[in-house]
């Protein structure tokens, strides 16, 4: 029997700690990833030493710094803003094929429209207050973490103290009563940190008609418009690559349960709020 | 071996008169030091002979091990005319044909040396192929070893680059993606033409898997774990070189030098005069202006004369035709838009010496002949006319148009009329035509156009930058999974034409019987039968009809599926039903409601026997008896001499010319002609399917035993890896794979599903191939199931018990994937049925519990993990060598 290591606290009805828990198999690739048949499924890892695992491989702040998408990259004499340039998407997509580097092609796109030089953003990259891109909220969630083992252990165990801060910008549980100020929005850093790394099955590119990002199917603020399942056998990151190609074209080999967002519906025009929480399938 | 020929010696014994200098040096050059980047060298002055540049390099190193030669194996001939594909393979076709029967002297030793590299598998010294829509879309060389010349289309080469090989089946397209990304030559004809693929191949090293890693965390990849490269030098990436009359100048560049230039031929060509006045007419007018002019240059000339008349549209060119006095010209029209049956009946007529316009031929014709053309016949083409009446363009195919007229400078009558409509709307062309019009105000009509000066007088072109995604390691890993294709994948159209607002093409072919969804598609689609059309107006077109009476031909080319219209996509392939028309004797015809003919009887020699089709052939009605029989006719129910007697008594219907019955057939003669034929068609049904490679599960060809199939694949796959270049480690694992990939159909299912007669074990029999799924489902063989899962489950065990393999993991994957699955995933019977299947290997005997409905949950990681040791095109060239060396030892066994 292998030994294991269950994370109650990454659930597979909540989107960014299904992510998470993939971003864990792309930090440690040996890992292997599988969800428990409760009626709650949750993340086990085929590995009792977990925590020391992902600890290690967490990234550094240079790490991030080094990322194709961060704001200033030494690798790259143009900054790169929340709407950066053709010219400076360009050079990025340059640094990211050195480097193999998934941050570019699961946040933003060129495959718009012949006539567009405007570059598009994936669901998963949401617009937030004052044009903050996704690397300075990476940065903002790493630079939270103060004791790595003990708060991965209390993400990992579903009892870690959320932190106010933006994150991805898609979480749901973030979303306060509409009499909260916006700002005070609380995110759990480690599980939003992992949920990026998590991203990189999720790639955004398009039909040259409209912007298409992995697994979604229409229009980020529909019901149903992204879904994805838990599973049953042990497998890795080119696994659950493989194994959710499956499930998009129609397969349920080896799976469970599936579930599809439910996305916040927003008040008003002025409300920039993006938040995806979900419901079962079956 | 003996000496190498000069090039001078072997293009004179091809041509039969010595190369241009030019010629000469290029071919020195590239044995020397390899090829250049760019060769600029204006139109009608050879660039083809490329190709016999690039054959004769790579006999230049038949003396070198495998490993050490740097000239590629494949040379790809890639432009984006479809004529001007059809007219290099013409000479590629001439080059096999010579090499395979060669006289003695320099033809004969380039052979013997193309052989020495193609090591012994086949003998062939060189195969030819074409690969464009409409035409050939399922040829491939025969093994990744085998020299070949492969004249294609943009789309078709890129695509197959991408691992999404337009026209064929997705289970073959890491073996076509391995034959085009790696160990080739492209010689990109009219560059120009084709800047997102100049683009693409440059960044494919840095996106391949085995550089950039896969859904890893960012900087963790580090390559070189495995080999650098399967092979080395300049084989291990396409080598590009752009062939261009309109190029701009550069340090990399081959141009002409001053010895062509003294050259009398040369020189001739060079100062050929070319005449032009402009005539100023209006958008509604310009089909009429058009015909008017072309009517004129008849009626002015003496003598009957050849014009050729350019259009932007295919629409105006059905226009212009409509208007042209038949009386006084023949006329042809050529556009991009008809089938190969109906467009090779016109090639042919313009390339007869007397009725067409081949250049090179100036005698007397009896009757004029006007040939109303597009850009298809722009670029490349060999046709020389006396009078060229072109709508304006932009100047680059302006330059191409002018190419056609007085070609060799041996007309010095030949004029050009330039047709402006002066308030049309900006087309495809932007604004050019009218800037063109602004400048040759300028000048003194008529003006000379002639290839010395065209340029300076014209301008640069304007051309539009065209907008190209850029290519991330993460589109690419999307590609590189063939066996599920992913939902929403990034198109690959995008990386090869760019994102643009002009029309994709998609292939659409007409059948009388529509097959219900999921039903196979029977007779498989022949080539011939597809006409390559622009998207939007298919997608128009459809939207007009019911969805039943069209469908898109599913991934794996064995069914048509319902989809909507605009989930069409480029490169797809749409069967239409005949009777509802989109075709006349112009091509592409959307306003036709006419019947189409459907050439699938013809072209296939098939036709699906029904009671309907039996009673037209017998002429009487059947009785139930009658009917089962005819339409199970197998090995059993029909002797040799009953086969002969329906061969004998239908083999003068199909004596018939089916390209030339193509448009102008009178349909009910076709229908009639397919229908009477049907018997013995059916056994040209066999031939028809093995071409299939997804169902080849179905392991038609005569009976062969298992364990002597699995030993003679491991010697030819080892053969051809060595003469490849491989090492010896990864020249053993294709020789392992290759001798264990079939074991799984030891399983006794299987084998009662071949009919193994009692004591023998079959890799593959032959059947009926009406009776396959009912044969399939008596002997309890589970639907979907795949036996490389139990050759796997197989293999394991031996492993287990001891037989040696190196290399296990690679060897598993190409056991895995030789059918085209386990990239990366396998597909799994829904039945759960362990079987015990015992196999001897090495001696060994070896006994498991197989079963077809057990996952390979390992598969995707082998899968990456290979990925990455190898390149996505490395890994694809070792599938290439184990699956080409299970279709070579399968198609000689149908031989014998």
């Amino acid at each position: 029997m292998k030994s294991e290591y269950v994370a109650p606290g990454l659930t597979g009805s909540w989107l960014n700690g299904w992510l998470a828990a993939i971003g864990i198999t792309v930090l440690v690739p040996e890992i292997r990833l599988r969800w428990s048949d409760d009626d709650e499924p949750c993340a086990v890892f085929d590995s009792a030493d977990l925590i020391d695992r992902l600890v290690a491989a967490l990234p550094t702040i240079e790490d991030l710094h080094l990322l194709a998408i961060a704001n200033v990259n030494p690798l790259s004499s143009h900054a790169f803003p929340r709407n950066p340039t053709l010219e400076a998407y360009c050079d990025r997509c340059r640094v990211a094929r050195e480097r193999s580097d998934f941050s570019l092609s699961s946040t933003i796109t060129d495959f718009t429209g012949p006539d567009s030089d405007r570059l598009e953003h994936s669901p998963f990259d949401p617009s937030a207050p004052k044009g903050i891109t996704i690397h300075e909220r990476l940065v903002s969630c790493l630079e939270a973490i103060d004791d790595p083992t003990t708060m991965v252990a209390a993400s990992l165990a579903g009892r870690a103290r959320r932190q106010q801060l933006n994150g991805l910008g898609f979480d749901y549980r973030r979303i306060l009563a509409p009499t909260v100020p916006r700002a005070n929005v609380y995110v759990d850093p480690i599980v939003e940190l992992l949920a990026f790394y998590g991203m990189a099955l999720i790639p955004v590119r398009g039909d040259m008609r409209r912007t298409r990002a992995r697994g979604w199917t229409k229009s980020s603020m529909k019901r149903g418009a992204f879904t994805w399942p838990v599973w049953m056998p042990w497998i890795g990151t080119a696994g659950i690559d493989a194994l959710l190609d499956l499930y998009w074209s129609g397969g349920t080999t080896g799976m469970h349960v599936a579930y599809s967002v439910v996305p916040y519906q927003q008040r008003s025009t002025m409300d920039s709020t993006r938040g995806f929480a979900s419901e079962r399938l079956s | 071996m003996g000496d190498l020929p000069s090039f001078v010696d072997f293009y004179t014994a091809v041509h039969g008169r010595a190369p241009f200098p030019w010629q000469d040096r290029l071919a020195r050059q590239v044995a020397a030091d390899g090829w250049p980047t760019e060769i600029g060298v204006p139109t009608g002055l050879g660039k083809t002979s490329a190709i016999d540049v690039a054959i004769w390099g790579l006999a230049s190193q038949a003396d070198r091990a495998a490993p050490e030669r740097t000239l590629p194996t494949r040379i790809w001939y890639v432009v984006n005319r479809r004529l001007l594909v059809d007219a290099a393979s013409e000479h590629s076709d001439r080059l096999a044909a010579l090499l395979t029967d060669p006289p003695a002297g320099p033809m004969a030793e380039v052979a013997h040396r193309l052989r020495q590299i193609e090591g012994g598998v086949t003998g062939v010294p060189l195969r030819s192929l074409r690969l464009r829509g409409g035409a050939v879309m399922s040829g491939r060389p025969g093994h990744p070893a085998q020299p070949a010349v492969v004249c294609s289309t943009v789309p078709m080469f890129a695509s197959r680059l991408l691992f999404r090989s337009y026209g064929s089946s997705n289970r073959m397209w890491p073996v076509d993606a391995a034959l085009a990304g790696i160990d080739t030559l492209v010689l990109l004809d009219e560059a120009h033409l084709s800047i997102p693929l100049v683009r693409l191949v440059d960044k494919l090293d840095s996106c391949d898997a085995s550089s950039a890693g896969v859904l890893r965390a960012p900087g963790t990849f580090v390559s070189g774990d495995g080999p650098a490269t399967l092979i080395d030098g300049g084989r291990a990436r396409p080598t590009l070189v752009s062939l261009t009359a309109t190029g701009t100048e550069s340090a990399e560049r081959f141009d002409l030098d001053d010895d062509d230039l003294r050259h009398p031929v040369v020189l001739q060509r060079l100062s050929a005069t070319k005449p032009t006045s402009v005539v100023d007419t209006t958008a509604a007018e310009l089909a009429k202006s058009i015909a008017m002019e072309a009517d004129s240059a008849v009626a002015r000339s003496a003598a009957p004369i050849a014009v050729l008349v350019f259009v932007n549209r295919p629409s105006t060119a059905r226009d212009v035709a409509s208007r042209l006095d038949r009386h006084a010209a023949d006329v042809m029209v050529l556009t991009g838009q008809l089938r190969e049956p109906d467009a090779d009946v016109v090639r042919r007529q313009l390339l007869t010496p007397g009725t067409g316009l081949p250049a090179g031929h100036l005698a007397q014709r009896e009757r004029s002949l006007v040939v109303v053309a597009t850009q298809t016949l722009e670029v490349g083409a060999d046709l020389d006319a006396d009078v060229v009446v072109s709508e304006t363009a932009g100047v680059r195919a302006l330059v191409q148009r002018l190419g056609r007229l007085n070609r060799l400078g041996e007309r010095p009558h030949a004029t050009c009329v330039l047709v402006h409509p002066v308030d049309a709307e900006p087309g495809l062309y932007g604004d050019e035509p009218a800037q063109v019009r602004r400048r040759l105000e300028e000048c003194d009509l008529p003006v000379d156009l002639g290839p010395a000066v065209i340029r300076s007088i014209l301008g640069a072109p304007n051309d539009r930058e065209p907008v190209v995604p850029e290519l991330l390691p993460a589109h690419l890993w999307e590609f590189a999974k063939t066996s599920v294709p992913v939902p929403d994948a990034a198109p690959a159209e995008a990386f090869i034409e760019g994102i643009t607002d002009d029309d994709h093409t998609v292939s659409v072919c007409w059948r009388r019987t529509m097959p219900v969804g999921g039903e196979p598609l029977y007779p498989s689609i022949a080539d011939g039968e597809w006409a390559e059309v622009p998207i939007r107006e298919v997608r128009r077109f459809l939207s007009q009809h019911d969805a039943n009476t069209w469908g898109r031909v599913t991934a794996d080319g064995t069914a048509i599926e319902q989809i909507a219209g605009d989930d069409v996509r480029p490169g797809n392939r749409i069967v239409v039903d005949a009777s509802i028309g989109g075709y006349s004797c112009s091509g592409w015809d959307p306003d036709s409601t006419t019947a189409v003919v459907d050439l699938s009887p013809m072209l296939t020699k098939t036709v699906e026997l029904t009671r309907s089709s039996l009673t037209e052939v017998l002429g009487r009605q059947l009785d139930d008896s009658e009917v089962e029989l005819l339409t199970d006719l197998d090995d059993e129910t029909v002797t040799p001499d009953i086969e002969g007697a329906i061969g004998q008594h239908f083999a003068a219907v199909l004596e018939v010319d089916a390209p030339e019955l193509g448009c102008t057939a009178d349909r009910a003669t076709l229908d009639r002609i397919g229908a009477k034929a049907a018997p013995w068609l059916r056994w040209q049904a066999v031939e028809s399917a093995r071409r299939v490679d997804a169902l080849d599960e179905l392991s038609i060809a005569t009976s062969v035993d298992l364990m002597g199939h699995l030993g003679e694949v491991g010697s030819v796959a080892e053969s051809i890896a060595r003469a490849v270049g491989l090492g010896d480690r990864e020249a053993r694992a294709v020789h392992d794979a290759a001798r264990f990939h079939d074991l799984g159909k030891a399983d006794v299912r299987f084998q009662r599903w071949l009919g193994a007669p009692t004591g023998q074990v079959l890799a593959k029999s032959r059947m009926n191939p009406g009776r396959w799924r009912q044969a399939r489902i008596a002997a309890g063989w589970p639907d979907r199931a795949r036996h490389e899962l139990l050759s796997l489950q197989l293999l394991d065990r031996a492993i287990e018990l001891g037989v040696s393999v190196d290399q296990v993991d690679l060897v598993r994957h190409l056991v895995g994937s030789h059918h085209g699955h386990g990239r990366p995933w396998i597909d799994i019977s829904d039945v759960a049925a362990a079987m015990p299947t015992r196999v001897s290997i090495d001696g060994v005997e070896v006994m498991a519990d197989t079963d077809t409905s057990q996952a390979d949950w390992d598969q995707p990681e082998r899968f990456r993990s290979l990925c990455e040791q190898y390149g996505l095109w490395g890994l694809a060239l070792l599938e290439a060598i184990v699956r080409q060396a299970d279709h070579l030892v399968s198609a000689a066994t149908e031989v014998q």
